[in-house]
């Protein structure tokens, strides 16, 4: 509403004088200058001060906080002022954070209470409330609740409270000004006055109901205007008796003005000459003023600028209308002596040689711009005398004097803007902006500003008027070649504030803007990467790939370029596509190859290694980790130009000759050419493990203080005990204990033996390796270590060897603890085993043993698949029935045991609801739980992502079937515009085609009404959010 | 498996530019010591300034640390005249040759070598303000090298002999957080109280940084935020100086606390000083 009213008095100021906006600033200036009141808003000053500045800081931080999102933490602040301080305080304290979130009823409620409903210290908080409406753009509200406060007080207010009702009503009728109710606020000030306010607020406020009422005059016609201007002349008059002030020079300028607007030029001028005097001599005491508080903002306020001003826009007004009459005149002379009329009223006449007469435009004019700088008159002069020199230019007449420069006038203007902003006063900030933009729309000056206005409105959280500036920049500067960089980053930074603010999908929306309307703007690919980079923090991968690739397409030739590049590859890797993640890291090693020696190719040349590790290349693992040791070893220097790449090479460069010796230690086949002097009957097996012993142990002799020498000696233990050689197994693991004595490998060595085993394929020598732990005489492993152990099988799918650890470790532990966790344990193996009923049992003896157990959740997910399984293969109905109950309520103790905020664990539990629901036939009920995993949980959030994939691959496959093609269609639109690169995005293209086609033109497929039905279970309590 | 994966994989670098030909560290000290070696070429000969503004040239000025007295040997008589400390405001004396040899040293990055020289300059040249810039350069090196003992030990040397106002507040940071560092927490809190009981803003906002980071290292990181960093963000958001690194602390206290709101402080601290060195730390 304040806003919609700055605009709108804005606008309706016309190109005249633009006297309305101007006055309305020149009237918050001398409010804040005399420092007796303020405008009023939630965010400004208290309506009651209660005197004590750390009381009134507890609540400036309440505020803060709650702006800030801590509301939480606000509630923490509020309990600490509880303690401290007296009922009254705290009261207000929590006014103040109900009001700010809006939660005005319980506001109310809590006035309500208030023994005593005419103190001043509840009237206090009846109108903060009432602030708080206004805040809210509830004027309506507002006004009741003033209106009230005004009519208790009408008649007599008590001695007590006088300043106290002064203030509000003071600050009531400003807001009306604000709201554009003039006549309500003149009403309001009207009523002020009559309570015998002080002398000097006496005169402020006569001055603003003059203002008002000028206002008013100007948008009125004929005898209404006359009977305004009427009043407010009366009260200049009524003004200048009083004295020679502040308010004295502007009931001056005030009645110039009216005279303009009457078209009474000459009236005006009259008017201004007289009192120009006198208005030097306030000059003169505020200069004094602003050097004996040594702040010259108050100078801003001065008179005689705007007298000045207004002599100079008279006489440039009269130069037009000479000029114009005399291109009407038919007589040459007539239309001469009228053409020198213009040029005397713009330069002076001239008295002798190059004297001319003062009394002209230009002169005023720079007379404003030179000696009153802080003024907004200052600016409107400058322009103006712009205006008269290109216009004397044009007539043929060189004047000696330089158009005047005008940034940083303009910067100048934008100076109180600014610090307000800075003091994050949107509110006051915003019409700041404003009323200077609207002066000063286009210059360069003015792009930052239009950002800063944006900024405001954004906090403000005002939609319609930031597209607007957002629109205003683009359509006015992005063709601009000086300003549209400018420009551009303006709109740029808009986007960052709503990412700052948790906007997403509005900065992403702003963002889109920019790039489509500043195309060529050099920061577009920065700005890309980094969005790719906010996704990629948060491990999104298959969202942060989109935009790296646009900058590889697009900006091939931006800084980022390179780094993209890399990105993807990351990307890819981390969405376990192992084929492009290859290719991709191959590209960008080849770029690199074209550029000076870095460290990012040593990385990324491991990283490559590892993915074709992972993928079963063990040849070209091979390779890479062999050219990465060899580079290393001939020109490590020029990959390393800190210590911290140093120690990033020096690690790559152990593992690196750590897993050439591993893969090497896999090969089993023939090299395809075989070197001279080989025999062709080699037991390659053999002699590939010999030569990986070798390697390992030229690793473990080069760089014996590496973290995985330990690891590389177990390896040379394992591999000597394949090799049937059990006393090279024994002096390697012999080493390994002498030498390491405190490693894991050390303390584990059969452990760890087995474990290499199993990675080496070699099954059932590490089965048997594991067993001999197992069956180990008690104390020489602990039930820890078998649990490991087993944990280990449980991770390679050897559910049977697991289940036998686990329960081996049940026999060695008589630790509560560890058995809890050793049941669940084999709960999980024997779901993985599909036996359910076995889980179930495991599970229910678990929380038996411990019913407050810490893994409750975790045996609930067990519990809630094992019953659906084994109701879905029960014989009868009843038995079906029960076992699915059963698996409900698990699912509904998830819920019961999860806090809302862990929401991957809620994410997951409502997939579980809904896969039961699907396996007990509940189609329909089970279609409602995907979707409702679809539609409420979020795409941005990381550990939300993957269920809500994951729902969507069942949801849209149930919605063909049953023939809901536009429901399939829309869901399979918002899911390739989400999950660009995901999972399902081939599926996606062929549902949404399959669905395309079954949509018949013009028939809307309408719901059936039972797909409204409550879903089972989670949202009856309040689960799955 | 898990494990190499864990150790040698990582996160990927950066980006480009991720290096740095010369030390942070280095960098800095060699600022100062520049503008010091500016200030001790000067032409001007020894002299002190008395405190009713008086300057009394000198051949040779020396302080005596048990009388709290300066020496002054008068250039043209070659008399000596004790001046107590109380009334000396300023004092100018040549620069000590190890002082420029210690320099050389932190230009070659050789600061273990650096170090016992500037130590030796901080003893010798006590009350001399050549202790007061010896011993600023050994507190930049050992809080970079998280040896807070060391700091306050240095700072606790030159500020026994030295004027308020010789000891630039950067020093007087490091000292309080090396306090925070080695649990001085008595200390640390008769310094915060007296510093709250100002009315100068930016020490109010200072005190406020500094409760934050002793409730945090008492591991209160919930109150380190309510009491220090927001409150500092909210509170005193006029104090530039001081905000980006309590939107970085705020940022680090609530990732601590697995709040997600650590990301509004990020974007903050991007957004409003995007050049700040907290801000290059995290981008």
């Amino acid at each position: 509403m304040l806003m919609a009213a700055a605009i709108t008095l804005i606008l309706t100021s016309g190109n005249g004088t633009g006297y309305a906006a101007t006055m309305a600033r020149l009237t918050l200036n001398c409010v804040r200058n005399v420092a007796v009141f303020c405008v009023a808003g939630f965010l400004m000053a208290p309506t009651a001060g209660y005197g004590d500045a750390s009381i009134e800081r507890e609540l400036e931080y309440i505020r803060g906080l709650n702006e800030l999102g801590f509301g939480d933490y606000a509630s923490i602040v509020l309990e600490s002022v509880r303690g401290k301080h007296d009922g009254d305080v705290v009261a207000r304290a929590e006014l103040t954070i109900l009001i700010s979130q809006g939660k005005f009823d319980e506001a109310n409620a809590l006035v309500a209470k208030r023994p005593n409903k005419n103190s001043q210290s509840t009237w206090a908080m009846r109108l903060q409330i009432a602030d708080g409406h206004y805040a809210w753009s509830r004027p309506h509200e507002m006004v009741r609740v003033y209106d009230t406060f005004i009519e208790s007080f009408s008649k007599a207010v008590p001695e007590n409270m006088r300043e106290f009702v002064l203030n509000a009503s003071y600050r009531y009728a400003q807001m009306l000004v604000a709201l554009g109710q003039d006549k309500r606020a003149v009403a309001a000030m009207k009523t002020l006055l009559l309570s015998g306010p002080p002398k000097e607020v006496q005169r402020q406020i006569q001055i603003e109901m003059a203002d008002l009422l000028v206002r008013m005059g100007e948008a009125a016609k004929g005898a209404e205007r006359k009977a305004l201007f009427a009043r407010a002349d009366e009260i200049c008059k009524d003004i200048q008796w009083g004295g020679q002030d502040l308010w004295f020079g502007r009931s001056a300028v005030m009645m110039a003005h009216m005279r303009v607007v009457e078209g009474d030029r000459d009236g005006a001028r009259k008017i201004i000459v007289g009192y120009l005097p006198m208005l030097k001599a306030i000059h003169q005491s505020l200069v004094a003023f602003a050097q004996e508080q040594g702040d010259d903002h108050v100078l801003s306020l001065t008179p005689v600028a705007e007298c000045r001003y207004l002599l100079g826009k008279l006489h440039y007004e009269d130069a037009m209308d000479a000029f114009a009459a005399a291109e009407e005149e038919e007589d040459a002379q007539t239309a001469r002596r009228l053409e020198t009329k213009g040029e005397v009223h713009l330069i002076g006449k001239l008295i002798t040689g190059t004297r001319r007469d003062k009394n002209a435009a230009l002169y005023h004019l720079y007379n404003v711009f030179v000696k009153y700088p802080t003024t907004i008159w200052s600016a409107k002069s400058g322009q103006t005398a712009n205006r008269i020199i290109d216009l004397l230019k044009e007539r043929g007449r060189e004047i000696k004097i330089e158009k005047i420069d005008m940034t940083e006038v303009i910067r100048a203007q934008f100076k109180e803007a600014r610090a307000k902003l800075a003091q994050q006063d949107f509110k006051t900030a915003a019409e700041a902006y404003l009323a200077t933009l609207a002066l000063f729309p286009d210059s360069p000056v003015s792009v930052n500003s239009l950002a800063d206005l944006a900024e405001c409105y954004v906090e403000l959280q005002d939609e319609l008027y930031v597209e607007l500036v957002i629109e205003y920049l683009a359509d006015r500067f992005s063709t601009n070649p000086e300003l549209s960089e400018k420009a551009g980053d303006a709109v740029a930074r808009i986007a960052r504030t709503y990412a700052r603010l948790d906007y997403k999908q509005r900065a992403d929306e702003v963002n889109a803007f920019f790039f489509s309307r500043f195309k060529s703007h050099p920061n577009v690919p920065r700005v890309v990467f980094r969005l790719g980079e906010d996704q990629f923090r948060n491990k999104v991968y298959d969202a942060a790939l989109p935009y790296y690739e646009r900058v590889r397409d697009e900006h091939a030739k931006s800084s980022v370029y390179l780094d993209a590049l890399q990105r993807i590859a990351y990307c890819y890797s981390g969405l376990e596509q192992t084929k492009a993640a290859i290719t991709a890291f191959k590209s960008y090693i080849e770029l690199l190859d074209k550029q000076p020696p870095r460290q990012a190719r040593i990385t990324s040349m491991f990283k490559l290694a590892e993915l074709y590790r992972g993928a079963g290349a063990l040849n070209s693992a091979y390779n890479q980790y062999a050219g990465i040791s060899k580079l290393l070893a001939s020109s490590r220097q020029k990959y390393e130009a800190s210590p911290d790449e140093r120690a990033a090479n020096q690690k790559i460069l152990e593992g690196s000759m750590f897993w050439r010796a591993r893969m090497v230690s896999l090969r089993t086949k023939a090299p395809k050419k075989i070197p001279k002097g080989v025999p062709g009957d080699r037991d390659w097996p053999r002699y590939y493990k010999l030569v990986a012993i070798k390697y390992y142990k030229e690793f473990v002799d080069a760089y014996p203080k590496s973290e995985i020498a330990p690891a590389a000696l177990g390896q040379v233990g394992t591999l000597y005990t394949l090799l049937n050689k059990p006393v090279g197994a024994r002096e390697a693991l012999d080493r390994l204990q002498r030498d390491y004595p405190d490693t894991k490998e050390a303390k584990n060595a059969l452990f760890i033996l087995a474990k290499n085993l199993l990675e080496l394929n070699q099954k059932k020598e590490a089965v048997a390796a594991f067993k001999q732990m197992f069956a180990g005489e008690k104390g020489r492993y602990s039930a820890g270590q078998i649990m490991e152990a087993g944990q280990y099988l449980f991770g390679v799918k050897d559910y049977e060897t697991a289940q036998q650890a686990f329960e081996r470790a049940i026999d060695l532990t008589e630790d509560a603890r560890m058995t809890e966790r050793l049941l669940l344990w084999i709960g999980k193996t024997l779901r993985a085993k599909e036996d359910y009923k076995g889980a179930i049992a495991a599970i229910e003896k678990m929380l038996a043993l411990s019913p407050k157990s810490a893994y409750t959740v975790a045996a609930a997910f067990i519990l809630a698949r094992s019953f659906a399984e084994v109701a879905k293969d029960a014989g009868s109905d009843a038995e079906k029935k029960m076992n699915f109950d059963k698996s409900t309520k698990a699912i509904m103790r998830i819920f019961k045991y999860t806090k809302p905020s862990n929401k991957e664990v809620r994410a997951r539990a409502d997939l579980e609801l809904a896969d039961v629901q699907v396996l007990r036939g509940q189609t329909r009920e089970a279609l409602g739980s995907y979707m409702r995993i679809w539609l409420l949980r979020s795409s941005s959030n990381p550990q939300e992502r993957p269920f809500k994939e994951a729902a969507f691959s069942k949801a849209v496959p149930m919605m063909l079937e049953t023939e809901r093609w536009l429901d399939a269609k829309d869901t399979c639109e918002e899911y390739l515009t989400e999950f660009a690169a995901g999972k399902y995005a081939a599926e996606a293209r062929k549902w949404l085609g399959q669905a395309s086609i079954n949509i018949t033109g013009g028939d809307e497929q309408e719901p059936d009404d039972e797909d409204e039905d409550e879903p089972v279970g989670a949202a009856a309590a309040g689960g799955g959010q | 498996m898990t494990k190499m994966r864990t150790n040698l994989s990582g996160p990927p670098p950066q980006g480009e530019g991720n290096s740095r030909m010369t030390s942070f560290l280095t960098r800095r000290i060699l600022v100062v010591a520049l503008a010091l070696v500016t200030l001790g070429a000067g032409a001007h000969a020894d002299h002190i300034v008395l405190t009713d503004g008086t300057r009394v040239e000198a051949s040779s000025v020396s302080f005596k640390r048990q009388r709290k007295t300066y020496t002054v040997v008068d250039p043209e008589t070659g008399a000596a005249k004790p001046f107590p400390a109380k009334r000396v405001a300023d004092v100018r004396a040549k620069r000590p040759a190890l002082f420029t040899q210690a320099i050389k040293l932190v230009k070659e990055k050789k600061f273990s070598e650096a170090i016992p020289i500037l130590n030796q300059v901080v003893e010798k040249y006590a009350g001399l303000r050549w202790d007061v810039y010896a011993g600023k350069m050994l507190m930049e090196i050992h809080s970079a090298q998280g040896q807070a003992a060391e700091v306050i030990i240095v700072y606790d040397s030159v500020t026994r002999y030295s004027r308020p106002e010789w000891v630039a507040q950067e020093m007087t940071r490091w000292y309080l957080d090396a306090l925070i560092k080695t649990g001085q927490t008595a200390k640390i809190k008769r310094r915060i109280a007296d510093m709250l009981k100002s009315d100068h803003r930016p020490t109010l906002a200072m005190a406020r940084l500094l409760n934050g980071d002793l409730l945090a290292s008492e591991g209160k990181l919930k109150d380190a935020l309510i009491d220090g960093y927001l409150r500092t963000i909210i509170l005193y958001r006029g104090v530039a100086n001081v905000q980006p690194e309590a939107l970085s602390k705020a940022m680090k206290a609530l990732e601590n606390l697995g709040d997600s709101r650590a990301d509004r402080m990020r974007q903050m601290l991007l957004d409003k000083y995007p050049d700040s060195e907290y801000a290059r730390k995290i981008k």
